[in-house]
């Protein structure tokens, strides 16, 4: 009967959320099939049919499987070092440390910055002539050892991982903190009485009570570098280069190769990408949650 | 602060009286960037004659090629065009697809200050070729850009390298010294597309203008990339890299930061552009500067005195708003009056017929002067397929700064890129609605 | 035994070691860039370590003037707000709905919502493009709040909706019983219950929108309408092709400023409102 009463909010509080998000999202994402279907070139009216023709030529395209590498190697190499160390920053300062506000501001401040304010920096830094590593590097004596870090696709990587990683720390951190202080003291004091050492207890208490925070972080890191965009835009100044990305790629392949059906295509490749990704991840890392 | 911030919330039409003008180094007037400064007084002239148009520089700042795209995809065009997509000229795939205004007839009009010529007859006609497509015009050049070979002549002397090689081999042997007085012979930009000139030079001294242009723009592959005078080219730069002639470590340096050797006194060479001293006036103060043609190849078809380069190519919208008052700002780029200052004082080189050379290029005049020929960069493959260029700027990055493939595979891997590209661009076309 | 003990405590002072590296060298960068818009360009090009002779502000000047990051720190600011509030009203009512009211397809409708977290925003930025020029949404600040409103529904209905399933049905049956009417039950009752839900929301929303960066790339072409996140890449651009890079950092500076300021006195605030959209999460 109250359900009767509540029906009559539908119209006015579902339906204007529900329809700008139709216009700004559902639309286009279905119209995106559309146009991946045809050689738009985006400057005349004309969108002709080609079929499956731009996906076929994604995959005979150079640049687009390095992008779609890059991608890749910026998901697995990001995550093999925020993982570890946004966990052991995470117990760090799950003990209450000394400066312990201070450090929490350090580590969170650079994700509350833009992206752009993150490639900036790190454009700066990497920078060969007057950059803050070289530089460093020269007054250290060690002179021999700077580079011109972003040409060269070996040390490019990470150095943009590592920009990537200072940008990301700080929800990762949150994220573990969180997870980590929900765990009662009551489990660490019972392992510790059935005689485990710390290491074991990490490894058979803390850890798989942390696995859906595990879970949160493989994903939403994978997205992170698949999404990845801005920083590698603004530091390459938009140009072709060795870091390209899908996202920098999709962009130029609109916005200056003037192919934005085929641009569309590789979107559409990377949707099921990471739909693939996300169902695996769920059957992957499917385990018992843990109540208590 | 409010007003301003409501007037940007709602729709930004523009307004009836304002023009909108995409030039390059056109920023707003408190810019005191010298060429800014220049075309503000151009403004002020054109003001004279329109007082009541408006004028403002449209905005994009940096990587500008995209911006201009999109805005001609909003359908909302500045009022005047600057083609800058890796700064090649006129982009006829825009011209192609209907959005540039023909400007034939203004053409046929009298110049603004050249009595008894029309305003077509003053710019050089070695430069049309880039201005037109099938037979009419398009663009106006604002200024000239040269490719040549730029040096420290005070470290060439020290060295004893000749200031004026007329082969390659010549060259190598000023390489060579160079490098055994500890200077670094070239310094090179290894991101932007500097490094694919190199292949394009030595393919128009081995082979000659024509069959580049058939290798680069023909679909029909009637000089494929696989031919004879390709590989000479490619191997021969190979041998240029092996030889360790090039900066350490080009792959990641911009042309500033690789400009920036040259200044210093720590590299002697650069291959560039003549926007070279026009951008770096400022720092030059008194530097040794001389400049050579790119040299010839032994038993080669080309002659040195063929240049590449780009007119930098201004033109007016076709849905433009107010296309008269376009074309007489346009037709006072174009005058003598301006063009001069142009030289005088930013040091650029213009496209008028007699018109004066850069003092400070030293060498520069005997490059310009005997000029046979001029082409555009990539024979302007990047202003009609811009995809193809990419990948045809990627793989040669890959033999030539990465390092990763040989020359032979580079020139297989090209002409299958290009096949491929031209074989799905039938496809394309041929399915028109 | 004796080596399980050591084990640990090695991996303690490892941690500390590299989290004192990692503060030391942030630190030391924002330091770098901080005392280096102080200094002016020829100095800089002498001696990239060397503090500066003197304070110059002149570099301040120029980007908050000259570089109109003055202009584009107003835009942002009224932006942000307008498209947060905007954001969070419109998915506290839908999450409401969607949380409390049977109806059919309500799954369906809520999974239409989620997509949008898995789905790469590049599938359709060529379409979405597309769109808003035909609804001349294009460069106007207009067409930008409602995309940041639109943008900040997904993420905020998924959080809200869980906050509303948790409050008791109870509620609403003793609120119409009295013989209020379900909208006034909504915005009296249900809404305020939800506060802390929507404080964690609002600033989560606030800080993406505030440093939102590809939809000003895209669709903003007037330099009047430039958010900062676009103004700075647009100094980072203009001020390395002519060296000025004293000018860029006093610009990088300004940008950050504001959240920083803001994140020092909410510090806690912040991290418990986005530790409780965590734990939801």
């Amino acid at each position: 009967m109250i359900q009767r009463e509540l029906r009559k909010l539908i119209l006015p509080l579902l339906v204007p959320g529900l329809l700008l998000h139709i216009v700004f999202f559902v639309v286009p994402a279905v119209n995106a099939f559309y146009y991946s279907l045809t050689s738009w070139s985006g400057l005349t009216p004309y969108k002709n049919f080609i079929g499956l023709t731009n996906f076929v030529r994604a995959f005979t395209d150079r640049t687009f499987l390095l992008a779609l590498e890059n991608v890749v190697l910026f998901g697995i190499l990001g995550f093999l070092i925020v993982f570890p160390t946004s966990l052991l920053f995470a117990v760090v300062l799950a003990d209450k440390p000394p400066f312990e506000r201070f450090l929490k501001f350090i580590i969170f401040a650079p994700t509350l910055l833009s992206v752009v304010v993150t490639a900036v920096l790190w454009g700066s830094i990497y920078n060969p002539v007057i950059g803050l590593l070289n530089e460093t590097l020269r007054a250290l004596g060690l002179g021999a050892y700077a580079q011109p870090w972003l040409g060269r696709h070996g040390t490019a990587l990470p150095a943009i991982t590592v920009a990537m990683v200072w940008q990301g720390l700080g929800t990762y951190v949150i994220l573990f903190l969180a997870g980590l202080q929900k765990i009662p003291r009551s489990f660490y004091e019972a392992a510790e009485l059935d005689g485990a050492s710390p290491w074991q207890q990490f490894w058979h208490v803390t850890l798989p009570l942390l696995w859906d925070v595990v879970q949160i972080l493989v994903v939403l890191w994978v997205i992170n570098a698949i999404q990845a965009f801005a920083l590698i835009f603004v530091i390459t100044r938009g140009y072709p280069n060795v870091i390209e990305v899908m996202g920098t790629y999709i962009y130029w392949a609109g916005f200056q190769g003037q192919s934005v059906g085929y641009g569309t295509a590789m979107g559409v490749i990377m949707f099921f990408v990471v739909l693939i990704f996300s169902l695996l991840v769920n059957r992957l890392m499917r385990r018992e949650t843990v109540e208590y | 602060m409010a007003a301003g911030a409501l007037s940007g919330c709602g729709s930004y039409l523009p307004e009836e009286d304002l023009m909108e003008i995409s030039i390059p180094q056109f920023q707003r007037r408190v810019s005191q960037v010298r060429m800014n400064q220049l075309l503000w007084k151009v403004m002020d002239r054109f003001g004279e004659k329109y007082p009541q148009m408006r004028v403002e520089p449209a905005s994009g700042g940096g990587g500008g090629y995209q911006e201009l795209m999109i805005r001609v995809m909003e359908g909302n065009p500045p009022d005047i065009m600057s083609f800058a997509g890796a700064d090649t000229g006129l982009i006829f795939s825009y011209v192609k697809q209907g959005h540039v205004l023909d400007i034939t007839d203004y053409l046929y009009g009298p110049a603004y200050d050249t009595p008894g010529a029309t305003w077509l007859e003053t710019i050089d006609p070695l430069y049309h070729e880039s201005l037109m497509y099938e037979g009419r015009f398009y663009a106006v050049p604002q200024n000239v850009y040269s490719l040549q070979l730029y040096c420290n002549s005070a470290l060439y002397r020290r060295a004893g390298a000749t200031l004026n090689p007329q082969t390659w081999d010549e060259f190598l042997d000023n390489c060579e010294r160079l490098k055994r007085i500890g200077v670094i012979p070239i310094t090179q930009d290894g991101i932007h597309w500097y490094t694919v000139w190199w292949f394009e030079h030595l393919v128009l001294r081995i082979l000659g203008a024509d069959k580049l242009r058939q290798a680069l723009r023909d679909p029909e592959r009637p000089t494929p990339w696989t031919g004879a005078g390709f590989l000479q080219a490619a191997r021969m730069l190979e041998d240029l890299l092996d030889r360790g002639y090039f900066v350490e470590g080009f792959a990641g340096l911009n042309h500033i930061e690789s400009e920036f050797l040259f200044w210093r006194g720590q590299a002697a060479t650069v291959f560039v552009g003549n926007w070279l001293t026009s951008a770096r006036r400022d720092i030059m103060g008194d530097f040794p500067l001389h400049t050579y043609a790119f040299p010839a190849v032994e038993g080669g078809a080309g002659d040195l005195r063929e240049l590449m380069g780009y007119a930098r190519a201004l033109s007016i919208p076709a849905l433009a708003r107010h296309p008269e008052e376009a074309a007489h700002l346009l037709r006072l780029v174009n005058s003598r009056w301006h063009q001069q200052q142009m030289v005088q004082e930013v040091l650029r080189v213009s496209s008028l017929t007699d018109a004066p050379i850069p003092v400070v290029h030293q060498g520069l005049d005997v490059v310009l002067g005997e000029k046979t020929g001029f082409y555009p960069f990539s024979f302007d493959l990047e202003g009609e397929h811009p995809f193809l260029y990419r990948q045809y700027w990627d793989e040669w990055n890959r033999f030539m700064v990465a390092r990763e493939i040989s020359a032979v595979e580079l020139l297989e891997n090209l002409e299958q890129i290009f096949t491929r590209y031209f074989r799905i661009a039938a496809i394309e076309s041929a399915a028109l609605i | 035994m004796e080596n399980r003990q050591y084990g640990p405590i090695l991996l303690k002072i490892v941690t500390i070691l590299l989290m004192g590296l990692y503060c030391l060298s942030s630190l030391g960068a924002l330091v770098w860039v901080v005392y280096t818009s102080f200094k002016s360009n020829t100095e800089f090009f002498s001696s990239t370590w060397a503090l500066p002779a003197t304070l110059r502000l002149s570099n301040y000047a120029y980007a908050w003037e000259n570089a109109e990051i003055g202009l584009y720190f107003f835009n942002t600011a009224y932006i942000s707000t307008l498209a947060t509030c905007g954001s969070v009203m419109l998915s506290a009512m839908v999450a409401y709905v969607l949380a409390r009211v049977v109806f059919p397809l309500r799954q369906f409708t809520f999974f239409l919502f989620l997509a949008a977290l898995m789905v790469p925003a590049m599938l359709y930025i060529f379409p979405l493009f597309v769109q808003m020029r035909h609804m001349h949404l294009t460069n106007n600040h207009l067409g930008l709040l409602l995309l940041y409103i639109a943008m900040g529904l997904p993420f905020s209905v998924f959080v809200l909706t869980g906050f509303f399933r948790t409050l008791p049905t109870q509620l609403e049956e003793a609120a119409l019983i009295d013989g209020a009417s379900p909208w006034k039950t909504f915005w009296m009752i249900m809404l305020p219950l939800a506060k802390p839900g929507l404080i964690t929301v609002s600033i989560f929303n606030f800080i993406n929108v505030w440093n939102e960066f590809f939809w000003s790339l895209v669709l903003l072409r007037s330099g009047k309408l430039y958010t900062m996140a676009r103004g700075l890449q647009t100094l980072f651009w203009n001020m390395s092709a002519e060296s000025r890079w004293t000018e860029l950092f006093a610009g990088l500076v300004i940008v950050m400023l504001p959240l920083v300021i803001l994140f020092i006195f909410l510090q806690d605030r912040i991290t418990e409102g986005l530790t409780v959209g965590a734990l939801k999460g």
